[in-house]
């Protein structure tokens, strides 16, 4: 074997050990926990659900990956002693071959998509999380370059921030008055794009206290890095105590002080508002449609059709 | 003056650092050479055996020369790209957020558009005819036509350096509304539509003329189930391009539309629908990665089959692979938005044609490592990039899979998990494929070898830096950091990560240098590498049957063919001697191609003043772009003189010659 070789398989030898590694820490991760994974260090049931998933796929992935990558070292390690005759008449175990290389994709294939049709339905944004408790329904507003948080039925908005109970679910209705937009909060679960005119949703929950980053994922202009907001999850009490003192202050966001903080168009630290005009998302959502908001052929137009629990996107 | 310049002020005229140092580096560059061709009288030389030639090999060398620049230029991008993203943490970074975003931009547009792309249909055009047995490309005069749209298309995309200062900052696919006047009002979303939309109808035309090569022009006897398996990628590629293309250029129409002419088909409001517009840019645009993956595809095959010196292992495998991936890459490109708010059922159904793409992929690799296995392989450095390929592909791959399930992708979706993928996939795929290919085909094309050694060295080089660049990205993706940020907070602790891919960035250009070291030496050492056989790799397919380089009319008799690997198989039955020295075979015919043309240029030209105008709103300059083109295809359709006969005595005489005389020969 020449110095080039050994090189080579050392080098596959370490890429295999790097990917055994990884399959490995992904198990035994819980116990490991570092600062900052947010995908792995899930904090809310859908982005449990969604990170099992991840290691499952992947262990799955491995399991022929890694022989195909064992097959490959070897045939670069294996030393040639007879002569291959140019001829070529040996064509033996061909059909036996095929049979096996299609089989092994298609097994491994068909097992994910099986997977993946019960996890996509299983996770489905739009689908309500738990029927036992009632989710606080919050609205989105995606705005140049910030968050808008209306409570409806507390009747109070905030800015850049969020407050919620723990162990709540939580029902996102999205729209945006500005470019497209996406909405996500890595620890409790992923993205879903808020659009001008049209409402869509995500269900999420923390299933502890804590402060959870949230970020815009889809670039949308200057300020796009800086579009960034927090979600403190707050026990029950806390967050009573919390709605009560932001109800005592006096910070009216009404419809014109809306188009004044639409505008406006710069970094914005947190902010919280006691009183919110009426119907203000829907307001917000009209302003984008012709013909006092309907558009044949497509639901997620129509104002009346917003009621919460029926999803009014779909394709 | 808004008559004479639409929107054109001299405040439009360069006057940034980066616009300055842009313009001025590229007329310098510029002035350089014009000095150079000039001083050395060249420029007739030039004119005629190069910019007006219809010979797909030329052509195919100077789609390499523009790839190239447009590498550096997309290079430098991902360079600047890095170094801010290194040193933004917190306020930092040396780049305003609009400029970083133009960077980015520009680079993914140019990356895809121009360098992969460019080098993809250089090589589709010197290989495929040769390998068909085929003197030309079906329409020679189309085949300019396209490569000047395409070099039109990359001058285009530069202009923006001299005029308007600025580039579109909206990601390499433009989305609305952010690529709506609203938005973006300046002229870089305009610049981008245009240098697309020049470039594309080229990408369109060379398809539909590749694709006819292929279905028309085989040497006799080559069934379709002869071809080599280079040939059948491109194929599958090809089909791709003539169905999807005509999507990008109208869903670019109707964006350009709606900027020019205040139409409504993508606004947020008054009834258009940006939604519309993800769905039609991605139905060509996943597709588009597949038209960059097949042609790899089809060079891996050559190489693996030629380098274990054995017929492919499951050759009708790989050719239902290549048309199975052709066909599913069309039926998938809502993996792209998971997140747009489709239902379970329609995501489910995109999740799982996306996983089927991977098996016929799958079924690819399994079936090459078995013909190496069955074979007796020679590891030279087209194979290491073959190897390097696997390796990184199968990786990429699994983070595709992960990709298309939308529960995971929910969370992987703009993530650098999602940019690390499709490094992985454009890098370690189709660029590997062709530095591949440049090593495989080079001794072809110039009549010497590359220098082994330095090409090893660059591809260790090469994958240890695209690992040190990438493997951060994977692991950034999985803490949560979106793509595209130009700063984030220094407690976020990202920099440390980022500066290793940054690292990784330093030893991909140490990979490059060492890349262009190995052409210098091998030029250098010509004498020692020369390989006068034509076939220094012992191949299997036809083009190692003719001289390197190929004379003009790249064969003298046109081969017939019996078996699939068609020139292993003359060669085995010892047909060969009379096929390549032509001795045995005194009777040469005559031989008909195609004249040089400047049609091409001139209708290029005209078409790029028609961008010039819409991105300036200079009605009569686009009046005068539309009617030139026109009128040069009307006086093209008069001239009946388009062609040359090379009388058979002459080409008795080019093959007895030696090389140098044939290329001097060549009209
Ligand atoms: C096994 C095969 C593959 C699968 C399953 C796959 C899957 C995916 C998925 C699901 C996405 C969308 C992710 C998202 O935006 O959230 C994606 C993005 C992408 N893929 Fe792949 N892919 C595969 C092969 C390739 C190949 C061969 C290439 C290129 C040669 C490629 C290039 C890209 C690019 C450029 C993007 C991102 C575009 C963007 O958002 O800017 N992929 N891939
Ligand atoms: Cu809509
Ligand atoms: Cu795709």
């Amino acid at each position: 074997m020449s110095k080039k070789q050994k090189i080579i398989i050392l080098y596959l030898v370490v890429i295999d050990v790097f990917l055994l590694g990884l399959a490995l820490w992904f198990f035994v991760w819980p116990k490991i926990r570092l600062v900052n994974f947010a995908l792995l260090q899930p904090a809310g049931e859908v982005a449990i659900k969604e990170y099992m998933l991840f290691k499952l796929v992947l262990f799955l992935m491995l399991v022929v990956a890694i022989p195909l990558f064992c097959f490959a070292v070897f045939i670069l390690k294996r030393r040639k002693h007879e002569k291959i005759s140019l001829f070529e008449k040996n064509k033996s175990h061909e059909g036996l071959w095929q049979i096996f290389v299609w089989l092994v994709p298609v097994i491994l294939i068909f097992s994910i998509s099986v997977i993946n049709w019960k996890s996509t339905h299983d996770l489905d944004p739009y689908k309500p999380l738990s029927l036992k408790k009632e989710p606080i329904v919050i609205q989105v507003v995606a705005l140049n370059w910030k968050w808008l948080f209306i409570y409806p039925n507390e009747r109070i908005a905030t800015i850049n921030f969020l407050q919620v109970p723990e162990q709540t679910p939580i029902e996102f209705n999205l729209t945006a008055d500005a470019p497209m937009n996406s909405f996500w909060i890595p620890r409790l679960g992923g993205q879903m794009y808020s659009m001008a005119g049209m409402t869509t949703k995500l269900h999420l929950q923390a299933d502890q206290k804590g402060d959870f980053e949230g970020f815009a994922a889809e670039i949308n202009g200057r300020g796009f890095a800086d579009m960034n907001f927090v979600l403190h999850s707050v026990s029950e009490t806390d967050y009573g105590n919390w709605l009560k003192n932001v109800k005592s202050k006096s910070l009216k966001l009404t419809l014109k002080e809306y188009e004044r903080l639409s505008e406006e168009e710069k970094k914005h630290e947190p902010e919280v508002f006691s009183f919110v005009e009426d119907s203000l998302y829907e307001k917000i959502m009209e302003k984008f449609m012709p013909d006092g908001g309907y558009m044949p052929g497509m639901p997620s137009h129509n104002v009346d059709s917003l009621d919460n629990n029926n999803p009014s996107f779909s394709y | 003056m808004k008559f004479w310049f639409g929107k054109l002020t001299w405040a439009s005229l360069p006057h940034e650092w980066f616009t300055i140092g842009g313009a001025l580096s590229m007329v310098l560059a510029g002035l350089g050479i014009f000095v150079y061709l000039t001083y050395t009288k060249k420029w007739k030389w030039l004119w005629q055996e190069w910019l007006t030639s219809t010979d797909p090999k030329k052509i195919g060398i100077m789609y390499f020369v523009v790839a190239a620049l447009m590498l550096v230029r997309g290079g430098l991008d991902a360079g600047m790209i890095w170094l801010q993203q290194s040193l933004a943490s917190g306020s930092g970074g040396y780049l305003t957020a609009d400029h970083f975003q133009q960077i980015f931009t520009a680079h993914g547009t140019i990356m895809i558009f121009f360098v992969t792309t460019g080098f993809l249909f250089g090589l589709m055009n010197y290989i495929l005819p040769l390998q068909i047995g085929a003197r030309d490309v079906a329409f020679p005069l189309l085949n300019t036509l396209s490569f000047w749209l395409y070099a039109a298309g990359a001058l285009f995309i530069n202009l923006f350096f001299f005029f308007g200062g600025e580039f579109a900052a909206t990601g390499w696919l433009a989305m609305p509304p952010l690529s709506e006047l609203e938005f973006s009002p300046g002229v870089g979303v305009d610049y981008w539509i245009w240098s697309l939309q020049i470039s594309g109808l080229g990408s369109l035309l060379s398809g539909v003329n590749l694709l006819v090569t292929i279905l028309k022009m085989r040497a006799p006897g080559m069934t379709l189930m002869k071809m080599p398996m280079f040939v059948w990628t491109c194929l599958g590629s090809l089909l791709l391009v003539v169905s999807t293309f005509p999507i990008l250029t109208m869903t670019l129409l109707m964006l350009s539309l709606d900027r020019a002419f205040g139409m409504h088909f993508f606004t947020s409001n008054l009834g258009g629908n940006p939604m519309l517009y993800v769905n039609l840019i991605w139905s060509w645009g996943h597709p588009e990665v597949y038209i960059l993956m097949l042609p790899a595809f089809g060079i891996y095959s050559e190489i693996v089959a030629t380098f274990s010196r054995r017929r492919l292992f499951g050759y009708g495998s790989l050719v239902a692979d290549a048309l199975l991936i052709s066909g599913l890459s069309m039926l998938v490109w809502l993996h792209h938005f998971f997140t747009m708010g489709a239902g379970a059922n329609v995501n489910a159904f995109f999740g799982i044609m996306t996983g089927l793409i991977a098996i016929p992929t799958g079924v690819q690799i399994f079936n090459w490592l078995a013909t190496l296995y069955k074979g007796d392989p020679r590891f030279t450095s087209a194979m290491h990039w073959f190897f390097g390929f696997v390796f990184t592909f199968t990786l990429g791959g699994m983070a595709g899979v992960m990709l298309g399930i939308p529960g995971l992708d929910f969370q992987l979706h703009n993530s650098l998990f999602l940019v690390a993928h499709f490094h992985t996939m454009v890098i370690g795929g189709a660029l590997f494929g062709i530095f591949a290919a440049i090593t495989y085909w080079f001794p072809k094309v110039t009549g010497f070898l590359l220098n082994e050694k330095w090409g090893k060295r660059a591809f260790w080089l090469w994958i240890a830096g695209f690992l040190v660049s990438f493997t951060p990205l994977y692991i950034l993706g999985l803490m949560g950091v979106t793509r595209r940020l130009d700063h984030y907070d220094a407690s976020r602790g990202w920099q440390g990560l980022f500066m290793v891919a940054g690292l990784g960035f330093i030893i991909i250009c140490v990979a490059v240098c060492a890349q262009i070291w190995q052409i210098i030496v091998s030029i250098k050492e010509r004498k020692q590498n020369q390989d006068q056989s034509g076939d220094p790799w012992d191949g299997r397919t036809l083009e190692w049957s003719t001289s390197s380089p190929p004379p003009v009319y790249n064969f003298a008799v046109i081969p017939e063919i019996k078996n699939r690997d068609a020139f292993w198989d003359m060669k085995v039955s010892g047909q060969v001697d009379k096929l390549v020295s032509g001795q045995a075979n005194k009777q040469y015919e005559d031989i008909v191609m195609p004249k040089n043309t400047a049609v091409g240029i001139y209708i290029s030209a005209f078409l790029f003043l028609v961008g010039f105008a819409f991105v300036w709103h200079i009605v009569w300059l686009g009046a005068v772009g539309f009617v030139g083109a026109v009128t040069c295809v009307i006086f093209r359709s008069f001239d009946h003189h388009t062609e040359f006969t090379i009388k058979s005595e002459d080409v008795a005489k080019m093959e007895s010659r030696g090389l140098k005389e044939i290329w001097q020969l060549k009209q």
